[in-house]
């Protein structure tokens, strides 16, 4: 029997873990480095890069190295996500065949999936390496709010780079399996408090007697430790030009020196009160060769992001409120993602809920060690812990003006039942269009379609008569079933949404194909 | 001292030099120079060996590229560049050849083809010396120290990707911005300088 692995596929780092001996164990690259940079490339030599290469080469080569394609996962390509995206990041970000974002890697239009496909091959293969046996399978955490067409995509990913799902979940679900680990099992409410590279997240959970349950989770996709590393570097620009007098802006060898030198330098200041910047012939100016030195106090990295901290606090007051939860009654906080190290964050986070964070297990990789448990538990023989997650985003149709009408609300427990009732809007219309969308928008067209079907025979008669009752079954692997019924006639038409990822089974086929080929080749090297 | 006997002088230096008995090269040189002070070829030869003994690359700047297209100039440039590939001088070859195909005979077959061989000779000599580019480098020196090499900023970021467990040709991945051949160039020359070591 071969091994299992859980992956935390990050929007920056993506980190494997396996269970050794009972315990969860993050598998170290044969470098030694735990977490695998979620970056790919492709070099001017055409040759591709994957992880720690290619983030290290990320300025240099920016139209050409992918970063944070995780927040394009399963994207259309028309939606707010990916506009907003499109402005941010320096590679170019196209219409793929299928409506799906693709990005232009080495003049090439890729699709995410793909891209994800090496960053979790290399996941795949540091596991290989490490454990010397065949992984059967493994489970892929993703954001709670993901939508259907997002988790589909993942396991593409997975597809393509030879790896077989055993189960999607939850970020906050995986954290909170890690630390049930080290937990007595009594019934408890639990904050996970995830400030990582790109995102910030909080899940408020609750869980005891191996039952666990996400109640609630929000966040921000563009918030996280990539812009304390911008303000570090923007402080330092100003600090170079009062000095030299000249702008590094334009010189991507020194801004990618820079970028790596502020990132140590962050990490540095979270155990210790300074850090000290050495960049030797950095630049060049019309004096010669500059050396830049200088040393950042924790204080001032504390003021450059005090403001994206206390942005993070307002949304966990935000969540508890929409959960109906007073902070007081949260019994633990976790802390996930790199970010929490600093000791900025656990003051706030200290100060906001009112005690202590819970920091007992390593924030990088608790995600990963919560994946490794639950691939475990699905293979091994032994009674499994039961997870209950929730929808993160409502389920429904759209109705008359293009509004959106709720059938299962967000943060609702799955698997889960719901019907409402509908009718019809004219005189003697036989037949009604049902298009389902996922989102949290008033208005339809502003969530996600996930699909639409007709029912029609239905009977005829004054607008406003008919019963229409639509139902949603979703069952826990997030698999919606809809049913429009015509409660008067007893016809009815139902549909299972399969969701969308972007690619159709003949090119998972090709790009799975081509994978294995360039693993092949890396094996005969 | 007639031409033939200024011609083997000016020999039997650069056989001196390809021996690395430097001074007793430029010793020779210097005579050419007390009979034919105008003697273009050995103030190069001079002007090469003294600052290949402190830096290569500031050699190549000090040669005087002829600027006109008489084929006497031509004759000269392409039997210098013989003289420095007897002499297994290619580095110096190198520069001198990129400058003249460059700057004043862009279409000059012949010069192409000597840049060509002595690209691949040089190719050949890094693959030999820096072990087929397989092995992990390592900073030679403290880090403090860098600053008193006399390198430039490509020097410096070149140096910066050396992490303890990347080979050479994984740190050319991940600068392939920079010409590879250049890449090579300079990795060469920061092991000949102490700063890079294995």
């Amino acid at each position: 029997m071969g091994k299992t692995i859980g992956i935390d596929l990050g929007t920056t780092n993506t980190c494997v873990a396996a269970m050794l001996n009972g315990k969860p164990f993050v598998i170290p690259s044969s470098t030694g480095n735990r977490l695998i940079p979620s970056y790919f490339a492709v070099t001017n030599d055409e040759k591709t890069l994957v992880g720690v290469r290619a983030k290290r080469q990320s300025i240099t080569n920016p139209k050409n190295t992918i970063f944070a394609a995780k927040r394009l996962i399963g994207r259309r390509y028309d939606t707010r996500e990916v506009q907003v995206t499109k402005e941010k990041v320096p590679y170019g970000i196209v219409q793929g065949p299928h409506e799906d974002a693709r990005v232009m890697c080495g003049g090439k239009s890729m699709s995410i999936p793909e891209i994800c496909a090496y960053i979790l091959l290399e996941a795949k293969n540091v596991a290989q390496g490490f454990l010397e046996d065949e992984i059967e399978g493994a489970c892929i955490t993703v954001p709670a709010y993901f939508n259907e067409n997002q988790r589909q995509a993942t396991i593409d990913a997975a597809e393509i780079a030879g790896l077989k799902v055993l189960r999607i979940i939850n970020e906050p679900t995986a954290s909170a399996l890690a630390y049930a680990q080290k937990r007595s099992k009594k019934r408890e409410l639990i904050a996970v408090y995830d400030f990582g590279g790109g995102t910030f997240d909080i899940s408020i959970l609750e869980f005891g007697e191996g039952v666990y349950e996400v109640l609630s989770t929000a966040g921000n996709t563009y918030l996280g430790g990539e812009d304390i590393d911008n303000r570090i570097i923007n402080y330092i620009l100003e600090d170079f030009k009062k000095t030299h007098g000249a702008d590094l802006m334009q010189d991507v060898m020194a801004m990618q020196r820079l970028k790596e030198a502020a990132e140590r330098a962050k990490i540095e200041l979270s155990s210790q009160t300074e850090a000290t910047i050495s960049l030797p012939f950095l630049t060049e100016t019309s004096q010669g060769s500059v050396h830049y030195n200088t040393v950042i106090m924790r204080s001032k990295l504390e003021e450059l992001m005090s403001d994206l901290v206390e942005n993070t606090i307002q949304i966990c007051k935000d969540t508890l409120g929409s959960a109906g939860l007073k902070k007081t009654e949260i019994d633990e906080v976790i802390l996930v993602g790199g970010q929490t190290r600093a000791p900025l964050v656990i003051k706030k986070v200290n100060e906001f809920f009112e005690k202590q964070p819970n920091r007992s297990i390593n924030p990088d990789e608790v995600v990963a060690e919560g994946a490794a448990i639950h691939a475990y538990n699905i293979v091994s023989p032994l009674p499994s812990n039961i997870l209950i997650d929730i929808t993160a985003l409502s389920l429904g149709i759209q109705t008359k003006g293009g509004m959106f009408a709720e059938i299962i609300p967000r943060n609702t427990s799955v698997p889960v039942t719901k019907t409402r009732k509908f009718t019809t809007t004219y005189d003697n219309q036989d037949a009604v269009r049902i298009a389902v969308y996922q989102g949290n928008a008033e208005m339809a067209d502003d969530n996600e379609l996930l699909g639409e079907f007709v029912l029609s025979d239905i009977r005829r008669a004054k607008k406003g008569e008919p019963n229409i009752e639509v139902s949603f079954d979703m069952n826990s692997e997030g698999i919606l079933k809809v049913t429009a019924k015509d409660a008067d006639r007893g016809t009815e038409q139902t549909v299972t949404l399969e969701a969308a990822s972007g690619l159709n089974a003949d090119e998972i086929t090709a790009m799975k194909k081509k994978m294995t080929a360039l693993e092949l080749e890396l094996k005969e090297q | 001292m007639s031409q033939e006997e200024i011609e083997k002088l000016l020999q039997d230096g650069l056989s001196l030099y390809g021996y690395g008995k430097i001074e007793d090269a430029v010793t020779i040189w210097r005579k050419v120079l007390e009979q034919d002070p105008a003697n273009q070829q050995a103030i190069d030869y001079i002007e090469s060996a003294g600052y290949s003994l402190e830096s290569p690359m500031a050699v190549a700047q000090l040669i005087e590229v002829p600027k006109t297209n008489s084929q006497d100039t031509e004759f000269i440039n392409i039997n210098y560049i013989r003289e420095l590939l007897k002499s297994r001088r290619y580095e110096l070859a190198y520069e001198f050849l990129e400058r003249l195909s460059e700057k004043n005979y862009p279409s000059n077959k012949q010069l192409i083809a000597y840049l060509a061989i002595v690209k691949a000779q040089l190719i050949k000599l890094y693959y030999g010396e820096l072990y087929n580019f397989k092995k992990i480098p390592k900073l030679n020196i403290k880090e403090q120290d860098i600053i008193k090499y006399n390198l430039d900023k490509t020097d410096g970021y070149i140096v910066s990707m050396i992490d303890g467990y990347s080979t050479i040709e994984e740190i050319f991945q991940t600068i392939s911005t920079i010409d590879r051949f250049e890449a090579m160039k300079r990795f060469y020359r920061l092991t000949k300088l102490g700063v890079v070591g294995f």
